[in-house]
């Protein structure tokens, strides 16, 4: 055993993360296995086009999942309550750095205490959640190559950073879709119900 | 103009005025050091994304420190030391994380190559080995001294993040080689040029 031996962290528990991007693996360092860690860091990829952290549509039932410390989550945006959050956007193109490799839709704030606020980008960016600020959905279309999402707390546990899923919050871009522009598919819409299309 | 306008910043790409073959560049989030330029000024890490791709064993031990009868590099730093190639850095303020993943998600535990990474320096220094995506935190005053790549059969990621919002506020100290003496390509980190080894004392006194 190396003097050293213990600054060389494999994982920190990524089994018992969810993932927020599909079934793309998550890697986890941070205090929940690690007690000299100053954050915690996940890293995942993006491997096709999706809509992450998109609520449910109005009238469907909530999926809401129970983890064995209390903590509940699903597919819902979140607040981060006691710390900031920086998530970084990164291509897999090595022929070119500045490709993102997908066209990423990026919501911030929740229209009632604050504003809300939808970013679009094609290339690799950075992301600042300020702490009690909401973030997600996010929504990922036109993907032509894996995207690298690292998600940094500024806290060493996910249980200091106290992260809530706003469960409330149903499904806008389910809603927009169905209806299209201008709601000019309002009557076909009611006339058949999502999924029966 | 939103309220959240500044907290969504595309970060600084640092490519190297010559190529390195298995270096296609870095994103920096945070101040860059070399250029001191601040890229999202309200993070409070340094956040480093470097792909590392499969190259000749001359550009692979290029990357960190230097063997002999390799690859001869001198430093010149901002500060006016002269030196060889980079043997160990130590960080007195912060603490390094380097993450290091692999690029095939069908594979999650393999990294794609070997890495030996060493800790600590001269007669303190120990190398920790692995094959699989993992992080070595590097505690504050602790050099990391030399990371060698080999058996790379695909390009893998190495994510580094520093607890300080730019590495002047990190204190990096640097440790060196003794400066070669031969026709070695030397690079001055104050001004990105370039110089031949034997030059060096002529050229900068």
């Amino acid at each position: 055993m190396g003097k050293y031996d213990k600054y060389l962290v494999k994982d920190c528990g990524s089994e018992s993360r969810t993932p927020i991007f599909g079934t793309a693996p998550v890697y986890t360092y941070g205090g929940e296995g690690f007690d000299e860690a100053p954050c915690h860091i996940e890293f995942s990829f993006i491997t096709k086009d999706g809509e992450f952290m998109p609520g449910t549509d109005k009238g469907e039932g909530k999926v809401i999942t129970g983890h064995y410390d209390g903590y509940y989550d699903g597919p819902y945006p979140r607040y981060t309550m006691n710390c900031d959050r920086i998530i970084c956007f990164y291509g897999t193109n090595m022929e070119n750095m500045r490709d993102l490799g997908a066209h990423v839709s990026f919501t911030m704030g929740d229209g009632i205490r604050d504003e809300m606020q939808t970013f679009e980008f094609d290339e690799p960016m950075s992301v600042f959640v300020p702490k009690a600020v909401r973030f997600g959905p996010i929504k990922v279309t036109g993907l032509r190559s894996n995207v690298v999402v690292a998600d940094i707390l500024t806290v060493p546990t996910v249980a200091e950073a106290a992260v809530r899923p706003d469960f409330t919050y149903y499904s806008e871009w389910h809603d927009q879709e169905r209806l299209g522009k201008n709601d000019a598919y309002r009557e076909q819409a009611e006339k058949y119900p999502r999924g029966n299309w | 103009m939103g309220k959240y306008d500044d907290y969504c910043k595309p970060m600084f790409l640092r490519q190297d005025e010559r190529p390195r073959p298995n270096r296609p560049g870095t994103w920096v989030l945070g101040q860059e050091y070399r250029f001191l330029t601040e890229y999202a000024k309200w993070s409070p890490y340094v956040v480093e994304y470097i792909p590392l791709l499969p190259a000749d064993e001359k550009a692979m031990k290029h990357f960190h420190g230097q063997d002999d009868n390799v690859f001869h590099t001198a430093n010149v730093e901002r500060d006016g030391h002269k030196g060889g190639g980079y043997k160990g850095q130590i960080r007195h303020e912060a603490e390094m994380l380097w993450v290091f993943l692999g690029t095939d998600p069908e594979n999650p535990k393999d990294l794609g190559a070997h890495i030996d990474f060493t800790l600590g320096l001269d007669e303190d220094a120990e190398v920790l080995s692995f094959d699989e995506p993992c992080c070595i935190h590097v505690p504050r005053g602790l050099a990391n001294s030399g990371m060698k790549i080999s058996n790379q059969r695909r390009a893998f990621l190495n994510i580094n993040i520093l607890t300080q919002p730019s590495k002047e506020a990190c204190y990096i100290e640097h440790t060196y080689y003794p400066l070669p003496t031969d026709e070695s390509v030397v690079v001055d980190n104050g001004s990105d040029r370039h110089y031949k080894c034997s030059d060096v004392e002529k050229e900068l006194g």
